[in-house]
């Protein structure tokens, strides 16, 4: 296994770093135009007029296109059906697209932007889910304006409380998290004279765009390729929201027969792009004497903003996550994705859980609190382990590494050794939390969970791989190329992953559930079956051995008994070629069961869970309320690491953007929905400044199923560092915030009440 | 489209002429102007001057007493002047808090007393310097004191054909020690929500002439002037500098905005006096001066 586990440079990041690759942003077509999209003033109302004469006497403005331009159905496939491309009549958020306009230049579209009339009767919207819900007159998706309600009912909850120790029962909330990604959204339209469509830009999930550009210029799938370009970063702000801006391109396009550009502005970005789903959770759970877990009850509340998109299989994940990590067998979950006026929430690293994990964990730091016991060791009493059955009724057979991660960050992190640190007005503290996260689409979205992949080995041992999942810096590439390296027993720099593109392989689902490598890694080996074939039988011909006897590594291949005899891989591609045996292969990979019942909550909702522990050390100064991170320590079950480093990465990424989450970040919107800080200077995220020394640690409890035991990693470093740190501040200076973000100034409140 | 003309004037009299023709818009470092310019903070400007190659915008001095430091001096090159680390090591650190190193490197002092933010960090240290800022015109020169050239956020009593060509403010003594203290949502690249300067004469343990000045309080930058009061003869202590701290508090009119709250700013005004007079105490315990 020369190659897994190894931790090969990334490929493209060179590149990355100084600055090159093909961006959006780069490509300039002959003949290319401009356009920019008219977008809602309101968060709800009628629109009655879109007035674009003043426009006709700009030079270069080349027209208006809105939903009456759309040739097909005006409407962005995702879950329901529900979301238009371009707001018809009725508009319900604020900055909702309503048209575009085209030009011959950047500049061009935008002076014609700002010169359109849009006339847009206001009506009462609802910005608060709490009060959407049920709403008595208004009534934005079916009759309560909720897009889904998911269960959980196991046990009986209402006896087992009686026979709790303790019981904590709290509200918590989270807020928006903006995905933050260095490029912002952007698609290139490139109309063929044979009619076809082609389109280019940054992006997860190329199949969801080609459906979406299929189904509003009525084009069949067979007429529309996309290609991805390199992606500056997506972290599920990516997955559906492209389809979006793709069309918005791809109509004017169509219509002009001329290719046409499209690159948002970070606050158009900001405004009108998805985010993760604020949220209001109410958690009810109690703990026996002993120390065990014995009953929860929930009830758990997204805001999904006005269209459901993703939130349906958002509110499933955060579903099944919320009990965390635990055995319970008593658990009442109510949880309920609410329409609201404000701009639809999607994806985001972790999707629905880290909201509901940020209660559970604050939960068991608390129960732990009510019955005098280490954190640490009430998590021990109750974590899952294999052979287990989940409170959801999943039997768990195999390589569960809760309680390794949970270990080793109390072994490294010098878990509550504190007391003499503490001087001045600062106090230390110090946090735990562990998560679990299903991998995978699973039962929400199977009929998705299956992905394509194709491996073409040239006559001079160069490869090309094409698979239907994306790149968008989190290292897939690398990693996969590392796979069809081992599987092919070439050198890594001899694999070259070819851009993702819609008509390489079939359509292999979204990039997303932390799932590129295990899927796109699984279908690569079935890829690489008969070029490894035909490598093998050449190679036993020339060493004159039979074909279980050879191996190969890196470029050579020799007997597996006497290591003298060898040849060259090179030599035996020539020789391969020169017989005319077969060197392309194609895989295709289908996961393993899954289910749910909507009604009872209890199924195999994924195949397969990733393990996580955190520690975070932190100083509060109780004069400020101002924290400092100083240290985390994060350990991760991720079955096998491919590429250790890239999981080093992924984990310091997501502990980054979790102290963010947890800490400083905060999209506000005003009464009438209206998103206040749409920009870097008042929406927080840390600096590099605001890193903490951050410990990563890998934990490998294989996978059966997955590459080489890999189980898919990327979401979960996200998910536990805000109850971690919540639990951190707690310790420190004895103030429990339910609310995040967790800033200077609400700690400082708590302090004075207190 | 509005055509904007910008002008690049090399030495200080073109520079003059210029301003006093067209009323264009200065541009310095640009950290500002264009920011506001993008973001439809202010309109396209018909002209624009940009002065970054006017050489006798640069440079600090010392001339006798005087200390000047020319309006186009960047952040990074007050860090590096070893001049001001000694009469004004409070500016330093107040240098040393803005923007990140690309923004230091850009940003200039000009620019940030010009941009009237009260939230403007070389601001507080400046106040307390008593500093006076030289603003000249093709018709001439005036000095004004930096604590009477700002009216609002946003606003001052500059005229459109004038320029900044520089700050003034007297050396200090021995006898002179200074802080500078401030709050932000992060550690790097996060504008003031509440910021403290001091500074204070003491003289044999006694302390003569005290200044204090608060930012992102008040519409503009303010002096405290009852802690200034309180201060003034008394000996450092834990117990002053807690009555004066409070007094602060008293001395400004903070608001309720996107990065903080009004109550909370408040009493941070209080902590950061605090903390500033208690760290001018240990200092000279450290000495041996007191
Ligand atoms: C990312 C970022 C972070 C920042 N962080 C901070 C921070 O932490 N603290 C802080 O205080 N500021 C901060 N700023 C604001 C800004 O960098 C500073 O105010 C800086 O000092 C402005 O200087 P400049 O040379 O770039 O000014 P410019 O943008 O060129 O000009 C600012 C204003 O002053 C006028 N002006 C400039 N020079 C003169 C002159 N000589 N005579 C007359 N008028 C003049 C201009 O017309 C304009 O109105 C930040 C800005 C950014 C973009």
């Amino acid at each position: 296994m020369g190659l897994i586990g190894k931790s090969v440079i990334k490929a493209g990041g060179v590149e990355r770093v100084t600055g090159k690759g093909t961006f959006v942003a780069d490509i300039k077509l002959p003949g290319m135009v401009y356009c920019a999209v008219i977008r809602s003033p309101v968060a709800r109302g009628d629109i009655i007029a879109i007035d674009d004469s003043s426009c006709n006497r700009v030079k270069g403005y080349l027209g208006l296109f809105t939903a009456k331009s759309i040739p097909g159905n005006n409407v962005i496939p995702i879950v329901f059906r529900d979301q238009p491309c371009f707001a018809a009549k009725r508009v319900n958020y604020h900055g909702e697209p309503i048209g575009v306009v085209a030009a011959e230049s950047k500049a061009i579209a935008h002076t014609a932007l700002n010169r359109i009339k849009v006339t847009v009767k206001e009506l009462e919207g609802l910005i608060d889910p709490l009060k959407a819900w049920g709403h008595r007159k208004i009534k934005l998706y079916g009759d309560d304006n909720i897009f889904r309600h998911s269960k959980i009912r196991r046990g009986d909850v209402e006896s087992a409380f009686r026979e709790c120790e303790v019981i904590i029962e709290d509200t918590y909330t989270t807020p928006y998290q903006e995905h933050a990604y260095i490029e912002p959204q952007g698609m290139v339209a490139n109309p063929l004279p044979d009619g076809t469509m082609e389109i280019y830009g940054s992006m997860q999930c190329p199949f969801y765009v080609r459906e979406a550009v299929a189904e509003v210029l009525a084009l069949p799938l067979s007429d529309v390729r996309v290609i991805q370009t390199s992606t500056g970063g997506g972290f599920g702000g990516k997955e559906d929201v492209p389809s979006l801006v793709a069309c918005q391109a791809a109509l004017p396009a169509c219509l002009l027969k001329r290719p046409v550009k499209l690159i948002y502005e970070r606050d158009e970005d900001m405004i009108s792009m998805s985010k993760r789903h604020p949220s209001w959770i109410h958690y009810k759970s109690g703990a026996t004497a002993d120390g065990i877990l014995r009953a929860i009850q929930a009830e758990y509340i997204i805001d999904g903003g006005a269209y459901s998109t993703l939130s349906p299989v958002v509110l499933f994940r955060g579903t099944v996550h919320s009990m965390g990590p635990y055995r319970c067998e008593n658990v009442h979950i109510d949880s309920y994705a609410v329409a609201t006026n404000k701009v639809p929430c999607g994806a985001f690293r972790g999707f629905g859980s880290p909201q509901i994990l940020f209660a559970v964990e604050s939960q068991m730091d608390r129960l732990a609190q009510g019955l005098k016991m280490d954190p640490a060791e009430f998590r021990r009493r109750n974590l899952l382990k294999t052979g287990d059955t989940t409170s959801f009724g999943q039997k768990l057979s195999w390589s569960v590494g809760a309680k390794e991660t949970l270990e080793k960050v109390v072994e490294h992190s010098g878990w509550r050794n504190h007391i003499p640190e503490s001087a001045g007005d600062k106090r230390i503290g110090y946090g735990l939390s562990t998560v679990f996260y299903g991998v995978g689409l699973g039962a929400g979205g199977k009929h998705l969970a299956r992905t394509g992949a194709r491996v073409m080995v040239e006559p001079d041992a160069s490869v090309t791989f094409s698979v239907g999942t994306t790149d968008m810096g989190q290292g897939m590439q690398t990693v996969l190329a590392q796979v069809v390296a081992q599987e092919l027993g070439l050198p890594f720099e001899n694999i070259r992953m070819m851009p993702t593109d819609t008509s390489r392989v079939p359509d292999s689902g979204p990039t997303v559930a932390s799932r590129a490598t295990t899927m796109s890694g699984n279908a690569l080996i079935i890829a690489c079956e008969k070029p490894r074939d035909s490598i093998l039988t050449e190679a036993s011909i020339l060493l004159k051995i039979e074909k279980h006897n050879v191996v190969i590594d890196e470029g050579i291949a020799f007997d597996r008994k006497d290591g003298r005899l060898k040849v060259t891989i090179k030599e035996i591609i020539k020789n391969c070629f020169g017989k005319r045996m077969p060197l392309t292969g194609d895989g295709w990979y289908n996961t393993p069961e899954t289910s749910w019942d909507n009604e009872t909550g209890i199924g195999e909702p994924y195949v397969t869970y990733a393990w996580a522990s955190n520690i975070v050390k932190l100083a509060v100064d109780t004069q400020t309320g101002e924290v400092e991170v100083l240290k985390i320590s994060s350990a991760h079950d991720v079955g096998k690491a491919i590429n250790p480093a890239m999981v080093e990465c992924q984990i310091e990424g997501g502990v980054i953007q979790g102290l963010g989450f947890a800490l400083t970040e905060e999209m506000m919107a005003d009464s009438k929905g209206k998103l206040l800080n749409p920009e870097f200077s008042t929406y927080i995220i840390p600096t590099a400044s605001d890193v903490p020394e951050i410990e990563p640690i890998i934990v490998e409890h294989p996978y059966p199923d997955g590459p080489y035991g890999a189980r898919g990693f990327g979401e979960q470093p996200l998910m536990g560092i805000a109850p971690a740190v919540a639990n951190a501040v707690a310790d420190a200076v004895g103030v429990r915030i339910t609310d995040l973000p967790i800033t200077a100034e609400k700690i400082w409140r708590a302090l004075r009440a207190k | 489209m509005t055509q904007t003309v910008i002008f690049t004037p090399k030495s200080l009299s073109e520079a003059l002429e210029v301003l006093n023709d067209k009323k264009p818009v200065v541009l310095a470092g640009g950290t500002d102007l264009l920011v506001q310019i993008k973001g439809g903070g202010i309109p396209p400007p018909r002209y624009i001057i940009a002065i970054d190659n006017i050489k006798a915008l640069k440079g600090i001095k010392k001339n006798g007493r005087k200390v000047r430091i020319g309006a186009l001096t960047t952040f990074e090159e007050i860090l590096d002047s070893e001049l001001l680390a000694k009469f004004a090591p409070h500016l330093l650190e107040a240098s040393y808090e803005i923007g990140s190193p690309q923004i230091r490197a850009r940003g200039t002092i000009g620019g940030n007393i010009m941009n009237a933010s009260p939230a403007g960090d070389s601001i507080p240290p400046l106040f307390v310097l008593e500093a006076h800022l030289i603003l000249q015109s093709i018709e001439g020169r005036r000095k004004v004191a930096i604590s009477q050239f700002h009216t609002g956020p946003g606003k001052t009593i500059r005229r459109r054909d004038e320029l900044l060509i520089g700050i003034e403010f007297e050396a200090g003594d021995k006898s002179s020690r200074y802080f500078f203290m401030r709050l932000g949502t992060r550690k790097a690249l996060a504008i003031a929500k509440v910021s403290a300067a001091g500074m204070l004469n003491i003289k044999n343990g006694h302390i003569g002439k005290a200044r204090i000045a608060l930012g992102a309080v008040a519409p503009t930058v303010v002096y405290a002037h009852g802690a200034q009061d309180l201060l003034a003869g008394k000996s450092l202590s834990p117990e002053v500098a807690l009555l004066v701290a409070n007094a602060a508090q008293n001395d400004c009119h903070p608001i309720d905005d996107i990065r903080s709250q009004a109550e909370y700013r408040q009493a941070m005004v209080g902590v950061l006096v605090e903390r500033g007079l208690m760290r001018i105490m240990n200092e000279l315990n450290g000495d041996g001066q007191r």
